[in-house]
């Protein structure tokens, strides 16, 4: 019975790759042109900014908070690379980095040690970050000289002329964080300080640091992105990520990860975000071009998938409780 | 509780924070505000600030409840796509019709929003969130994403009715009856406290008897009805309808009104008063900008450092009571 019950619950931690699937099937059978080359390029290429920053969103909605201010910090980033690349490709590189993780340390800060509701904090980064975008750039929009060329590479190059650059470092972090969440101390807390912050704290767990670590990485990762995006579309715009928060919280959730905190899987957020893009890709191929069908379209197919997978997701958690309850009883 | 009288200085500032932070920011702008002070300014505040009441109103109701509603500025954009496309359907008689078909069309959206949080246990952030995006696309569909001008006598009119032959706009007394029927509901009727049980403790307020599913589609339907309320005095006052644009970000305005009045965004407390005084510091921040030219760029710079400044205040405060409560409770 156990080994039943075990098998359930494998594959209930599968739903959003199933999720993946179902949609893959149903964009293979409904358009011919789906599964050409260039369109599957295209739908990577989709994913992947979405996907760096739910990476940083997975993190920070685990440890029990929220970043809205990740849209901010990627046109801020985009801005200041766009600024530095005419100089130095590396400073272009490690500042809008720097900057990243200073509001990330800001947020993580606030919100620590400072009590500030994290929706309060990261709104306030969101304002001030989407402002100094507009100051960087004066209000115009940057183009990036075609003479940097070590930093165009960063976004339009391809390595053995097939895999696009953004794509390989979204495959290597999402490899990484996988990693990080299962086996080190950082990842193994962050799950503790979400599902019971003062458990955690009575148990010895640095809760600050980890809350504050968990922002700083978000802002990292974020200000990553805004670099590639960057050099992908070879210029910087001050509006630029507008509506990224809301993208990548809802890829996190779509991915199975508990707003509230303390569940989830990053390998989760990796299909959702995959699942976004094709959602994209399905109404981009269809040739919509009213932008309140695409609104309609995503919001209703959002609301659909979350209410499907909401019971099987919490059923999932409450029958991993159980097991681990009746495990421990028995043997005791 | 304490009279006003026993209070030290540190502790006056920190129960009044709002308040004084809406102080500070008046007299700044009539020391270095020009043509800050003629009554002119106040009422263009007051016919400004009127939507943004309604809907803070309403959001501090779901933040009680222990919710959040991302969604009221889409449902403004929505109410006010109804109300336009109504009063053009039919004759002179349309429009009380045109300000009853909003109000059920967003009260409808509150209450499937509410349906869905309620049956589901979805958190209301995923539910609001996808809404914010499946309603700014039906406005848009409404209206064809064009803006479309209100061309309906006794509304256009309405907009720019003044009390009594004084200069008082019309819009003061809306914010006015705003305030009473949110006071009597939450603060004379048990639903309110019933909101403030259900936002402190879900399930022990089940258990004591409180419908929680009614309790729940009933909360989202009133922040429906109040983006309704807001979108119909907004499009009034702009006498057009942008189902594209108004309402954009206005969730963010709404959130930290709510927030400036210290109402813990956890849920459980209702704070009336302190919500219309945050609205009206919001509110100051945009005419303080607005009067002194400065661009947007340090607008949204000046609007974050406000909204961090008044919360830090009333976390100090928090802190100073968890630790009376330690104390006592340690010795």
């Amino acid at each position: 019975m156990a080994s039943k019950k075990g098998l359930k619950l494998k594959l209930s931690s599968f739903i959003p790759f199933i999720t993946f699937l179902m949609l893959f099937m149903v964009s293979i059978i409904g358009n011919s042109k789906f599964l050409t080359m260039n369109n599957i390029n295209n739908l990577v290429r989709q994913s992947t900014f979405n996907g760096i920053i739910s990476i940083g969103m997975t993190l920070v909605i685990l440890s029990g908070g929220i970043d809205l201010s990740v849209g901010s910090v990627l046109a801020c980033s985009g801005a200041l690379s766009a600024i530095l690349c005419q100089y130095n490709t590396v400073l272009a590189v490690v500042i809008p980095i720097i900057f990243g993780l200073a509001i990330g340390l800001f947020n993580g800060f606030a919100v620590a040690k400072l009590k500030v509701p994290p929706i309060v904090a990261t709104l306030v980064s969101m304002l001030a970050a989407r402002g100094l975008a507009y100051i960087f750039l004066a209000g115009n929009s940057l183009g990036i000289p075609k003479n940097a060329e070590m930093f165009l590479f960063l976004g339009k190059g391809k390595l053995f002329d097939i895999l696009p650059f953004p794509t390989l470092i979204m495959a290597i972090l999402f490899i990484l964080f996988i990693w990080i969440l299962k086996f080190t101390c950082f990842g193994r807390n962050l799950y503790s300080i979400g599902g019971n912050e003062e458990a955690a704290r009575m148990l010895g767990i640095q809760v600050d640091k980890g809350k504050i670590l968990a922002y700083m990485t978000c802002g990292l990762l974020t200000s990553i992105a805004g670099i590639l995006i960057t050099a992908r579309v070879g210029s910087a715009l001050p509006y630029a990520g507008d509506g990224y928060e809301i993208s990548s919280i809802a890829t996190v959730v779509l991915g199975g990860t508990l707003i509230t905190g303390g569940k989830g899987r990053m390998s989760g957020t990796f299909w959702a975000s995959l699942t976004m893009a094709i959602i994209a890709n399905m109404i981009n191929m269809q040739s919509v071009t009213e932008p309140w069908i695409q609104k309609i379209i995503i919001g209703a197919i959002l609301i659909v998938i979350i209410v499907i997978q909401s019971p099987i997701i919490r059923k999932r958690y409450s029958s991993i409780a159980k097991l681990f309850i009746r495990k421990h009883t028995v043997k005791g | 509780m304490r009279s006003i009288k026993n209070l030290s200085a540190a502790e006056i500032l920190q129960r009044f924070s709002a308040p004084i932070i809406l102080l500070v920011l008046i007299v700044f702008n009539a020391l270095f505000t020009r043509n800050f002070l003629s009554i002119n300014v106040l009422w263009n505040a007051i016919m400004q600030s009127s939507s943004i009441m309604f809907v803070s109103l309403g959001m501090m109701v779901v933040i009680a409840s222990g919710g959040i509603d991302i969604s009221v500025g889409s449902t403004l954009g929505f109410g006010s796509a109804l109300l336009v496309i109504t009063s053009y359907a039919g004759g002179d008689t349309n429009s009380l019709l045109a300000v009853i078909v909003p109000v059920i069309g967003c009260a409808l959206v509150g209450i499937i929003q509410g349906l869905i949080i309620a049956k589901f246990k979805i958190p209301p952030l995923i539910v609001t969130l996808a809404f914010q995006s499946l309603i700014r696309g039906i406005a848009q569909y409404c209206t064809k994403g064009k803006v479309l001008v209100l061309r309906d006598p006794l509304l256009n009119e309405l907009g720019y009715l003044k009390v009594g032959g004084t200069s008082i706009p019309i819009q003061l007394v809306f914010i006015a009856i705003a305030i009473l029927i949110f006071y009597i509901l939450t603060k004379k009727m048990a639903f309110g406290s019933r909101i403030e049980a259900y936002g402190d403790n879900p399930v022990a307020s089940r258990i004591v008897g409180i419908r929680t599913f009614q309790l729940v589609t009933l909360v989202y339907m009133i922040s429906g009805i109040a983006c309704a309320c807001g979108s119909i005095l907004e499009t009034t006052r702009i006498q057009a309808a942008d189902s594209s644009m108004l309402g954009l970000n206005m969730e963010m305005d709404a959130i930290a009104a709510v927030a400036i009045s210290g109402t813990p965004l956890t849920g459980g407390k209702i704070r009336i008063w302190g919500t219309v005084v945050g609205v009206f510091i919001t509110q100051l921040i945009t005419m303080t900008v607005n009067m002194n030219n400065i661009q947007y760029e340090y607008s949204l710079l000046l609007k974050g450092a406000i909204i961090f400044f008044a919360i830090l205040v009333q976390k100090s405060k928090e802190k100073t009571k968890k630790g009376l409560r330690q104390v006592v409770q340690n010795g």
